[in-house]
């Protein structure tokens, strides 16, 4: 068992940004990169795969010199039920090593299939279903990143926007099943949250007393906008005010949360302004002061249970 | 197996134009798959009959499109948005997408505008064509551009 040492609030990376991160560092304690930004994927089997961008990445070796780094990955695809990619772990372990992360996580989703032996990509996660089949799925597979990056995995509650019907559990009780059997924790998306509630009618409240708050170790806050009828997660701005709420509500009932992190797409960065972005990461320390504290020694498992 | 087609039906729904317009002619179409289990047929036919697949399909596209409009800024303004969102939903249509990193696709699209007699004959259009072409090709690892999520 490992501890999860608290991080505080973050800010997490777009080129965008760098000006803001060089100039307000005062503003957050740690930055959160999106590895998958930093370099070129060949993709599977290619030699090699994996190309730096040398320039992005001296940029976040400056920033890792003053500040702690968190690894957020989009390219894992872990819900794809055909494939399973190795070499993308391994690639995180070496980032791993490179920048020690205290943690890191992807997205409960997949994004990637082959098609005719070819890969297609979407872009945007796709929702797995929540059935007793996808968590057989995914269990070993956790288990495996784990096995080989030895710091705690978390995975993210997915935006969807279309509904499966017949799943087998509802999405809080599978995320407890997984973290239970998989020993992986949680990356809380609170905007998430919002946005699956706000287009399919989900009680946000209701949610969050049937989730296991103690296997969240992340929460993330953003904003989104209208389009074409539903609210996406476009990270294109300030977080609603409810969200603001479900994160007090979060924090005051989560007791292992090591970080909170706001996300803004680089290209909304003008829109919302330097004072405006200060004002949001103001926002999230006063909600971080607030929080309930927990014993000095946590009790998420940094590895898996065996 | 049978997860595994439902999860490439589904990605087709979202991906694939053709295969969209071919669930729309025959909504039963599920029906017929022998690889997918009741279940998973009935879950298909309900996200290709609703609103959220339509938004869905309409941030894919966004993200496909964003991407191209970082890489190739000048060939997509000479364009102009009408006659652009006509070229790549015919560029799309041959062509899926298949990595979080856009360099082979903005050089597949350079080549598709510089096959098109049509398209090159626009004022400028070439020479910015050729620039960017150049730059992608020079400086493959700092057009680094992965999707959103």
């Amino acid at each position: 068992m490992l501890s999860v040492e608290p991080l505080g609030v973050g800010l997490e990376y777009q080129e965008a940004l760098r000006d803001f991160i060089d100039s307000d560092a005062d503003a957050f304690d740690f930055v959160e990169v999106i590895p998958d930004l930093l370099w070129r994927d060949a993709g599977r089997g290619a030699r090699p795969r994996y190309t730096d961008n040398r320039e992005a990445t001296g940029f976040i070796e400056r920033v890792a010199s003053r500040k702690s780094l968190l690894c957020h990955s989009i390219g894992l695809s872990i819900g794809s039920a055909e494939l399973f990619d190795e070499e993308h772990v391994a690639q995180i372990r070496s980032w791993w090593e490179r920048f020690p992360f205290p943690w890191h996580s992807d997205h409960l989703a997949y994004q990637r299939v082959d098609l005719e032996d070819r890969p297609v990509q979407a872009g945007i996660t796709l929702p797995l279903a929540l059935d007793e089949e996808t968590l057989d799925l995914l269990v070993p597979r956790i288990r495996h990143v784990l096995d080989e990056i030895p710091v705690p995995f978390l995975l993210e509650n997915n935006v969807y926007f279309f509904e499966l019907p017949e799943m087998e559990l509802g999405e809080p009780e599978f995320l407890n099943e997984l973290s239970s059997r998989s020993g992986c924790g949680l990356l809380l998306d609170v905007h998430n949250l919002y946005v699956n509630s706000r287009n399919h009618g989900i009680d946000a409240e209701d949610w969050l007393s049937r989730i296991d708050l103690s296997k969240v170790v992340e929460i993330h806050v953003a904003g989104g906008m209208e389009v074409g009828g539903f609210y996406v997660d476009a990270h294109s701005g300030r977080a609603p005010g409810t969200v603001w709420k479900l994160l007090r509500e979060v924090l005051a009932n989560a007791p292992n949360v090591g970080a909170i992190v706001f996300e803004l797409l680089g290209s909304w960065y003008e829109t919302v302004g330097r004072d405006g972005l200060r004002e949001e990461l103001g926002e999230l320390r006063n909600a971080w002061a607030s929080r309930t504290r927990r014993p000095a020694a946590a009790s998420l498992p940094a590895t898996r249970l065996s | 197996m049978s997860l595994a087609r439902f999860q490439s039906q589904l990605m087709r729904l979202v991906v694939d134009t053709s295969f969209r317009e071919l669930t729309a002619a025959d909504p039963a179409i599920f029906d017929s798959d022998p690889f997918l289990r009741p279940r998973e047929r009935r879950r298909l036919a309900n996200v290709a009959r609703s609103d959220g697949l339509r938004i869905t399909v309409m941030l894919h596209r966004g993200w496909r499109l964003g991407k191209l409009l970082t890489l190739m800024p000048g060939t997509c303004a000479i364009l102009g948005p009408d006659r652009l969102a006509a070229e790549l939903g015919a560029f799309w249509r041959d062509r899926l997408p298949d990595s979080l990193y856009f360099h082979d696709e903005a050089l597949a699209f350079a080549d598709y505008v510089a096959q098109r007699d049509d398209l090159m004959a626009i004022p400028s259009l070439e020479g910015v064509l050729a620039h960017e072409r150049a730059r992608l090709e020079a400086r493959p690892s700092l057009v680094t551009v992965a999707g959103s999520h």
